[in-house]
């Protein structure tokens, strides 16, 4: 394949990618409703079951709760277990299986899992995720070259 | 998810291993796979341009989510094998960058959700919306599992070091 057409088949595949984005964007990919369905109308989903993911902007250990934030929603969760809460910080995140109850809107927890504890989780999984990316590109530069000029990688001591 | 690291390791384990019975399989493509094995995470680029932004400015839904699935990694591993120079380099290219991208999809299935049922419903799309049981095994900010993957990789090194020793010389 000639250098145009490949960028041809390039610029393609990359639009072809973005409307992919736009697909999945668009795609029902749950059975329960989605955090901004119950932004929009809390009311509507009263009652209804579901799986959340997300961000403590802050917990109370006085009232059991936590206050997540996932994408357009703001909500209260409570009947977290109490360990879980004394281990959790503002700026963790977490899951909720629960039901929406009313309209400010909270959740009623049954099951909750911990993805981040707080900020000290998420710089763990940075760090480490760039350990993981300079040896993967590493790897990489150790055995092609990078032809810019013509876009195409190249087996190193080769021409 | 995991983090990089884990995945790294776990797709140059693997594709090692896999060197050891396919013989085009060399070092380079392991190195090939181990890139590959970031791929799905490349959804992050919300961090750098929200999906939200995007979906603003181009006036239809954009989710950046469809990286992290089977029907992106497609597309992204067919992307990355066209920057490869030769036919057979892009047929490899591809294998390997989707192979390394699928040990990363895998990877992360089993780890621990709140209702006890994998995502499989987003990695899969757009084929199902099926949602596989999960083990729970970890979630990505546990520690064990970037040693566990470190003690893997590790033994895969020394394995594949003492076989070249041992038919070198």
């Amino acid at each position: 394949m000639n250098d145009r057409y490949r960028v041809v088949a390039l610029f393609g595949l990359l639009v072809l990618l973005g409307g992919l984005c736009v697909w999945y964007a668009t795609a029902d990919l749950w059975d329960h409703p989605s955090p901004s369905d119950i932004a929009d109308d809390p009311t509507a989903h009263d009652g209804e079951s579901l799986l959340l993911f997300g961000d403590v902007r802050s917990v109370d250990q006085n009232t059991e709760t936590v206050s997540i934030e996932s994408g357009p929603l703001e909500a209260t969760v409570h009947g977290v277990d109490p360990a879980i809460l004394a281990d959790l910080e503002a700026g963790g995140s977490i899951q909720v299986e629960g039901t929406v109850e009313g309209s400010e809107p909270t959740i009623a927890a049954e099951t909750v899992v911990v993805d981040h504890r707080g900020p000290t989780d998420w710089h763990y999984v940075y760090a480490t995720s760039i350990v993981g990316a300079a040896l993967a590109i590493g790897a990489f530069l150790r055995y092609w070259r990078i032809d810019l000029r013509r876009l195409r990688f190249e087996q190193r001591g080769e021409r | 998810m995991a983090e990089w690291l884990t995945h790294v390791l776990v797709a140059y384990g693997v594709f090692t291993i896999l060197g050891w019975y396919v013989d085009w399989l060399e070092k380079r493509w392991v190195a090939v796979a181990m890139v590959g094995s970031i791929l799905p995470d490349l959804n992050r680029l919300d961090l750098f341009v929200s999906s939200e932004g995007l979906s603003a400015l181009l006036g239809v839904p954009f989710n950046w989510g469809a990286l992290h699935t089977i029907g992106g990694l497609v597309v992204l591993s067919a992307i990355g094998a066209l920057l490869f120079s030769s036919g057979l380099e892009q047929k490899r290219g591809f294998v390997v960058l989707f192979g390394g991208g699928l040990s990363h999809l895998v990877v992360d299935v089993p780890q621990a959700y709140a209702d006890g049922l994998a995502v499989t419903n987003l990695y899969l799309f757009p084929l199902t919306t099926w949602r596989a049981p999960t083990p729970g095994w970890y979630v990505s900010a546990d520690r064990w599992v970037a040693l566990f993957a470190l003690v893997f990789a590790l033994v895969v090194y020394a394995v594949d070091w003492y076989q070249r020793a041992k038919s070198s010389g």
